[in-house]
């Protein structure tokens, strides 16, 4: 049942460039970062141009097929798809990108905090994590939302707020998975402080599982602000969300399904990528876990 | 066994505890005055000061907080504002969809992800198994309202064989219910699904190989009772952890479907809660997800512990 699969490399040497042909080999890698950066550039791009005006409503070009003019057709009121496309994917790289790098600054040094200081400051660390995993993640952020008002900002707050407890737990099991190795207690012999220890050691080692984990939450913010846009309480009009798109194409299914394919591919394509991105990264960066995690 | 169940239960009443204040936070100090909420900006004062008194907002935040805490304990929740009837006649007869509809959804992905899952992990690196994963990565990566969008297109636009939203109740018509619910189900067990079944794959895998398990083979066990007898049993305990995990996904995925289904459930009521600003019933329900939230991963814990002896130590 171990056998590896024939046209993957060796892992004897662990240099960049063997990490770089390794990515090239790794199916879910080059995929992966193929469709991540189709998004990317399809947001970055759309903060400079778009087809077409999203913000402008013309009926007269309501429910448009398919053309050259409009490459994907245009909605029920006349706005080009493909545009809207394009600053939806802007708007959930943003979201998407604050909210898991909020949950990182926060939840990191917490969960290295609550490694370090054994005792009291870690059990509170731990038990605050339980107690946001006890909140339905939607569910609260819907709670936000409301609370604060519908918007993007408050969105990213909401989506942000879930990710602290997950890099907490990422950040501590990886610290004290280190916790007594060699070259922790050489640094500590040296006489460094924990914090540079931490600085300087301990958080290079754990990189690897962040970065891993951070593109995996990239790919659940998505979908949370695709879920908040399409209850209305996300990103708001004249912006462009996908959620938002969703929400406006299921009142005109019965006449122009197509309305609400374009919208969940965007989705299923950028979730599809990250989520793609960040096994084949766990599958380069972390050699143990290979192939069989699911 | 005993000592850990307790210890657990203590976690899990501070948990509780600690959720109902940051709920009873979020929803009545953050805003301000709750009666200006509930009745937005252009209320009368006279109307307000009723309305403050009624809902007893003239006690300190402390007391407000332990009466409705005494309150939840004797199964009063309150009355809503916008309905007239008391809460707890809301959440008793919303539950009724929400509850089938959250287990029939944790039923069937179960149903579906762990014969597929299993199959994949006997199957391992064969095309057919490449092929089933591959489905299983696109499928977690499919939002539970876009299939929802498309199961009604299918089946209640283009065929007409389901309804496309809404609820008869069960006394009036059991299998209209059932029907209604059957779409709701399968959008929300899909994605839950397909996350389960990669589970369940990697689970077995790693399970198999166990030492045990070429014991069972050396002593003449055939390969599938092998699989079934040693592997699935073990590999089962992950699995549950993540069932577990799946019944918050779902709690939270109920707000959505039950919207866009146009179903009378908890995650619906919430959701016109909020939108009505009736906190009195948004404030109970919530805190009744959450405390179901809390309670089954307690149960996932007790289960872990019962299941596997080693972890009891950790506590």
């Amino acid at each position: 049942m171990n056998q590896e699969l024939p046209s993957y490399p060796s892992l004897a040497s662990f240099d960049e460039i063997s990490i770089w042909k390794k990515a090239l080999h790794s199916r879910s890698f080059v995929i992966g970062a193929v469709l991540a950066l189709v998004i990317l550039i399809a947001g970055i791009t759309s903060v400079f141009w778009t087809p077409y005006a999203i913000d402008v409503l013309d009926v007269s070009k309501r429910l448009k097929p398919m053309s050259s003019e409009f490459w994907f057709g245009t909605d029920q009121y006349g706005r080009d798809i493909f545009s809207m496309l394009m600053v939806g994917a802007r708007t959930s790289i943003i979201v998407a990108l604050i909210a898991v790098g909020i949950g990182m600054l926060i939840g990191v040094p917490l969960g290295l905090l609550a490694a370090a200081q054994k005792g009291f400051l870690e059990e509170l660390v731990m038990r605050t994590n339980d107690l946001i995993f006890a909140f339905p993640s939607l569910l609260s952020a819907v709670l936000i939302t409301s609370i604060f008002g519908p918007g993007t900002i408050n969105a990213v707050i909401a989506i942000g707020i879930f990710n602290i407890p997950v890099f907490a737990r990422v950040a501590r099991g990886g610290a004290l998975s280190l916790s007594g190795r060699e070259f922790l207690l050489a640094a500590r012999l040296s006489g460094k402080s924990s914090f540079l220890i931490t600085l300087e050691h301990v958080i290079p080692n754990i990189a690897n599982l962040l970065i891993v984990q951070a593109t995996i939450q990239l790919s659940l913010a998505i979908l949370s602000e695709a879920g908040l846009s399409y209850l209305g309480l996300g990103t708001q009009p004249p912006m462009a969300s996908w959620g938002r798109m969703l929400y406006e194409a299921q009142t005109m299914v019965a006449f122009a399904p197509q309305l609400a394919l374009y919208p969940g591919f965007a989705i299923i394509f950028s979730v599809l990528g990250f989520n793609l991105l960040g096994d084949g990264l766990r599958d380069l960066l972390d050699p143990k876990m290979r192939r069989r995690v699911a | 066994m005993l000592w850990f169940a307790f210890l657990r239960l203590i976690g899990l009443l501070t948990t509780l505890l600690a959720a109902s204040l940051v709920i009873f936070v979020v929803l009545e100090v953050i805003p301000g005055d709750p009666a200006e909420v509930m009745l937005g900006l252009n209320a009368q004062a006279d109307t307000l000061a009723a309305l403050r008194a009624e809902l007893g907002l003239n006690a300190p935040v402390s007391t407000r907080y332990v009466n409705w805490l005494l309150g939840m304990l004797k199964g009063e929740f309150g009355v809503s504002y916008t309905y007239s009837v008391p809460v707890s006649e809301l959440i008793g007869e919303r539950i009724q969809v929400s509850l089938p509809l959250a287990t029939g959804a944790l039923i069937l992905s179960t149903v579906i992800a762990i014969p597929i899952g299993v199959y994949s992990a006997r199957y391992h690196g064969k095309i057919i198994d490449t092929g089933i994963m591959s489905v299983a990565q696109i499928g977690i990566a499919i939002p539970n309202f876009w299939i929802a969008i498309l199961l009604v297109y299918v089946f209640a636009i283009v065929l007409r064989v389901l309804p496309s939203g809404g609820f008869p109740g069960w006394d009036v018509s059991f299998f209209g219910s059932l029907q209604a619910l059957l779409l709701p189900v399968i959008a929300l067990a899909l994605p839950q699904a397909s996350i389960l079944a990669r589970v369940m794959r990697s689970a077995l895998l790693d399970v198999l190989h166990e030492d045990y398990i070429r014991t069972a083979r050396a002593k003449g066990l055939s390969n599938k009772a092998t699989l079934w007898r040693h592997g699935v049993r073990n590999a089962l305990i992950p699995v549950l952890t993540i069932l577990g995990l799946q019944f918050s996904f779902l709690i939270a995925g109920t707000v959505i479907i039950e919207n866009l289904f146009y179903l009378p459930g908890l995650g619906r009521l919430i959701f016109q809660g909020i939108t009505q600003r009736d906190l009195i019933v948004v404030k109970s329900s919530v805190m009744l997800l959450v405390a179901l939230t809390i309670f089954v991963t307690f149960l996932v814990d007790i289960a872990y512990a019962a299941i596997d002896p080693r972890l009891r130590r950790r506590a």
